[in-house]
């Protein structure tokens, strides 16, 4: 089965994984987050996934990020996103440029957005979870959009 | 402020200077050319995964570190080149028998690796049907809201000294951060599990301010840690597994089980400190001894205190009706208490048998 | 001994005799007869267990709690009945005013601590380590990288620890949060120790600018102004130091050892801006002395650039140490210390101090650093 990125379908279907793998996310602890997914492209997407003690509890698309109170958003172009997926394809973790910090970090190649540095901050604090949670599509059959 | 650096970093032109040169791309690499032990320390055992003895070797271990620390005044690691000019940090805990065990080590290790979740281990739905009388939850929430002070007692004595003690002896500074996260850990169920069965916090009481007031003002680290880890952390031992065998909630054994595991990490770093201590300083036997005997006073005042001693009857009888019929079983509590400590305190080399303690159980027998 | 009890139970007649009630069964029920009301609690998500603020209710609220705690000396926790004030003991806690200690969310970041604990001897891969071979130069950067912040890690601990005793046990949740804070940071000093040995070299060289802004941390003159530093400059800075280094992480093993220590950090630079936010909303003429004292403590901070960190990082950032490798290195380094202090001021703005990028003296640095750079280019 393929499933197209970016869709909500696709972040349903990590969603769905994390519930399943509850004992691996469990051992990471709370993660208590709304954050925002943003793909830049010729039609872009904004997602907001919201994260409740050890599960993502909420996907949906919003039409401005106004919708949602998102704490924090990571923001980058399509290909972007599509190489740091086919990275973590690879060997089912990303290699060390294409972590979520280091896209992040330097060279600013995905950008995160936010208002408040608290919010800002659960990126940091919560990083493990995020990582391993779109970590999760390492052997999912993506149509790139 | 109450620091200002000799030299004012920020308007030292060579410090600048030196960045500019580094972010020019002029790099020294000095740091490869260093004197150093060159080591490579892996698991001896993958399912312990790398511990601190398995980077217990030469210069970087701590069977190296000397008696009386001269060279080092810093933060800088075991091991690390100490360049000219490092300050002094203000550590006046330099000798290591005056704080060292050789188990610290190995029970940081089991620290984290036995580390658990008050707000989701204990089965809190029990607390919320609670099955047995409110005489009996208003006797645990009494015994829980002496025991959040006493925990808060064992975090604070870490928290008191710890950052006193010269960073050489870091794995034994990591034990204490440890002891205080455990003890952060035990008041924080200890204060929630009366709340939760809804009675309640109890009292605060006299007697058992003293005590933690005698343990918390111990003069010296030695005597500090013979009072709380040896004593306290003894009695919270003994009220720990008292709990767990009289309550019937599900909620109340585990904070037991957990509880008990934790404490008794103290109690075993307590005794072979003594013993490190002693085995290089039995002079210090006599001031010890006599610092324990008078805190053992307060103690004895505390396990006859008409709150903890009624509070301890109603709980090993189940209801008020009774305590006074439980009297006996109380004392042979304190009998069975009172032995392991005299073990304790003749295995640590600070034994009395005639100590206040005992002198008390005999009485209370008698 | 500092401290004698008020009685000698050995020779006391009254101790005697209450021994003597006690083995004929008669026992003092005082306190069960004077109970107070009791309570209902419920877990409102049974899937996060029993919160600290699920029993925030009444007399343990700390929103019911005074500004200046009186009435407690001891060691009760908030919501005991206390002793009558002639009969209890004094503990002698000094932080007895809320705004000395609190922050906003502290009970989260205290549930979030104790679910979020790792384990360095087993959460980190040490076992991978034999399937990459790094080379020697990025090897010793490394650990010229770990050594330093081996050593800095450990003032997080020593400072937490000289204030956790002073607090008013009324304020258990910020004692509670910064014992997390203690062991967090000592499983860093840890990991980093631990990866230094791990791999054929060792620790290298200790920074002497970097002890004395440690000094000036631990010597701070009060729990607030050793906060600040440490908590929102210095572990503010640090966190982007840990984000850069997880970038320019050799291996995997590296990269998930960061990964950890970033979510720790973060969680005490969080405590640190909600305590400064807190303090500046409910004791607004300490601003001039936090101010005050940050002038000096970002001064000091400087200290932290040394050489041996900069030059690391440089050869980590720019994978080697060909005139190639440098410029990209420096680049990388560069890039991150603008962030540094971009993200500083961001967060000193959001707890109440947005005058921090006015006056600190950290953007002059930065200034002068970049024209010197410059003229050393152009020359």
């Amino acid at each position: 089965m393929t499933i197209k990125f970016p869709s909500v379908d696709f972040f349903q279907e990590l969603a769905r994984r994390m519930e399943a793998d509850a004992a691996e996310f469990e051992k990471l602890g709370f993660c208590d987050t709304t954050l925002g997914i943003q793909v830049n492209g010729d039609a872009p997407h904004l997602y907001a996934l919201t994260f409740e003690v050890f599960d993502c509890t909420d996907v949906r698309e919003l039409s401005s990020p106004d919708d949602a109170e998102l704490d924090f958003t990571l923001a980058a172009p399509l290909s972007l996103w599509r190489e740091m997926f086919e990275s973590i394809k690879k060997t089912g973790h990303p290699e060390p440029a294409f972590t979520l910090n280091s896209l992040s970090h330097v060279g600013d190649q995905m950008a995160v957005v936010y208002d408040d540095p608290e919010g800002h901050d659960k990126f940091y604090r919560f990083m493990a979870t995020i990582q391993a949670f779109v970590d999760q599509a390492s052997d999912l059959d993506i149509e790139w959009a | 402020m109450a620091y200002y650096a000799r030299d004012d970093f920020f308007n030292n032109p060579e410090v600048l200077e030196r960045s500019v040169d580094i972010f020019s791309g002029n790099l020294e690499i000095g740091w490869k050319d260093l004197d150093i032990e060159l080591v490579r320390c892996r698991p001896s055992d993958p399912r312990r995964g790398l511990t601190f003895e398995d980077t217990n070797v030469g210069s970087y271990g701590w069977d190296q570190i000397p008696e009386k620390i001269r060279h080092n005044y810093s933060m800088a690691p075991r091991g690390a080149f100490l360049p000219e000019g490092l300050p002094h940090l203000g550590y006046d805990i330099n000798r290591k028998s005056e704080v060292w065990a050789d188990n610290a080590p190995a029970l940081y290790e089991e620290s984290k690796a036995r580390r658990w979740n008050p707000t989701r281990e204990v089965p809190w739905d029990a607390v919320e049907q609670i099955a047995h009388g409110d005489e009996l939850e208003r006797g645990l929430a009494q015994l829980y809201t002496d025991l959040t002070c006493m925990a808060t007692a064992l975090g604070d004595i870490p928290s008191k000294w710890v950052w006193h003690i010269n960073q050489e002896l870091l794995e034994l500074k990591m034990f204490q951060c440890a002891q205080m996260f455990d003890a952060a850990r035990l008041a924080d169920v200890a204060r929630k599990r009366p709340i939760a069965g809804g009675t309640g916090l109890g009292r605060d009481h006299a007697p058992l301010g003293e005590l933690l007031k005698c343990v918390l003002d111990s003069g010296n680290f030695p005597c500090a840690s013979a009072s709380a880890h040896i004593l306290l952390a003894g009695l919270m031992q003994t009220l720990l597994r008292h709990i767990g065998a009289c309550s019937p909630n599900a909620a109340d054994q585990t904070i037991s089980r957990f509880g008990v595991q934790d404490v008794s990490r103290s109690i075993a770093y307590g005794v072979q400190h003594m013993q490190y201590l002693l085995n290089e300083r039995p002079d210090e036997a006599t001031s010890l001894t006599g610092h324990l005997d008078e805190v053992e006073n307060a103690l004895i005042g505390y396990l006859a205190s008409p709150i903890f001693f009624s509070a301890m009857a109603l709980v090993t009888a189940g209801s008020r009706e009774q305590a006074a019929d439980a009297v006996p079983q109380v004392a042979a509590l304190y009998r069975r208490f009172s032995n392991e400590h005299r073990e304790r305190r003749n295995s640590a080399g600070i034994g009395n048998d005639a100590s206040p303690l005992q002198a008390f159980v005999t009485e209370l027998e008698a | 001994m500092s401290y004698y009890g008020s009685t000698d139970y050995s020779y006391n007649s009254d101790f005697n005799l209450r021994i003597r009630d006690i083995k004929k069964g008669n026992l003092d029920f005082g306190w069960l007869d004077n109970a107070r009301d009791t309570v209902e609690i419920r877990r409102r998500d049974p899937r996060r267990g029993l919160m600290l603020e699920d029993v925030e209710v009444g007399d343990y609220a700390v929103e019911n709690a005074p500004e200046v705690v009186r009435e407690n000396r001891g060691l009760a926790p908030r919501g005991a009945i206390l002793a009558e004030g002639s009969d209890q003991p004094d503990l002698g806690p000094s932080l007895n005013k809320k705004s000395d200690v609190w922050g906003y969310r502290v009970q989260r970041y205290w549930e979030e601590a104790m679910s979020r604990q790792w384990n360095a001897s087993t959460d980190v891969p040490w076992q991978d380590m034999d399937k990459y071979e790094i080379p020697e130069d990025l090897e010793y950067a490394f650990c010229q990288l770990c050594t330093l912040l081996s050593e800095v890690e450990m003032i997080a601990t020593d400072l937490p620890s000289k204030w956790s005793h002073h607090m008013n046990s009324h304020f258990q949740e910020v004692k509670a949060f910064i014992a997390t804070q203690c062991i967090d940071e000592a499983r860093h000093a840890e990991v980093f120790r631990k990866r230094a040995l791990a791999n054929g070299v060792g620790l290298l060289r200790a920074s002497v600018r970097g002890e004395h802004a440690l000094k000036g941390i631990l010597e701070a003159d009060s729990y607030s102004e050793g906060s600040v530093f440490l908590h929102v400059l210095g572990e503010g800075f640090i966190l982007t130091l840990f984000r850069s280094s997880e970038f320019i992480s050799p291996t995997p093993v590296e990269q998930r050892m960061f990964q950890l220590v970033m979510q720790d950090e973060a969680r005490h630079v969080s405590y640190g801006l909600q305590h400064l936010k807190y303090l500046m909303d409910n004791c607004p003429e300490v601003r001039p002395q936090i101010n005050g004292f940050l002038d000096e403590a970002e001064r000091h901070l400087t200290g932290l650039f040394n050489p041996d960190q900069l030059e690391s990082m440089i050869v980590l950032g720019g994978k080697g140490t060909s005139p190639k490798c440098i410029k990209r290195g420096v680049e990388v380094v560069g890039a991150f210390q603008g962030k540094q202090i971009q993200e500083y001021f961001h967060r000193a703005e959001r707890a109440g101090l947005p005058e921090r990028k006015e006056r600190s003296p950290l953007l002059e640095l930065q200034e002068r650093m970049i024209a010197g750079i410059q003229a050393a280019n152009a020359g």
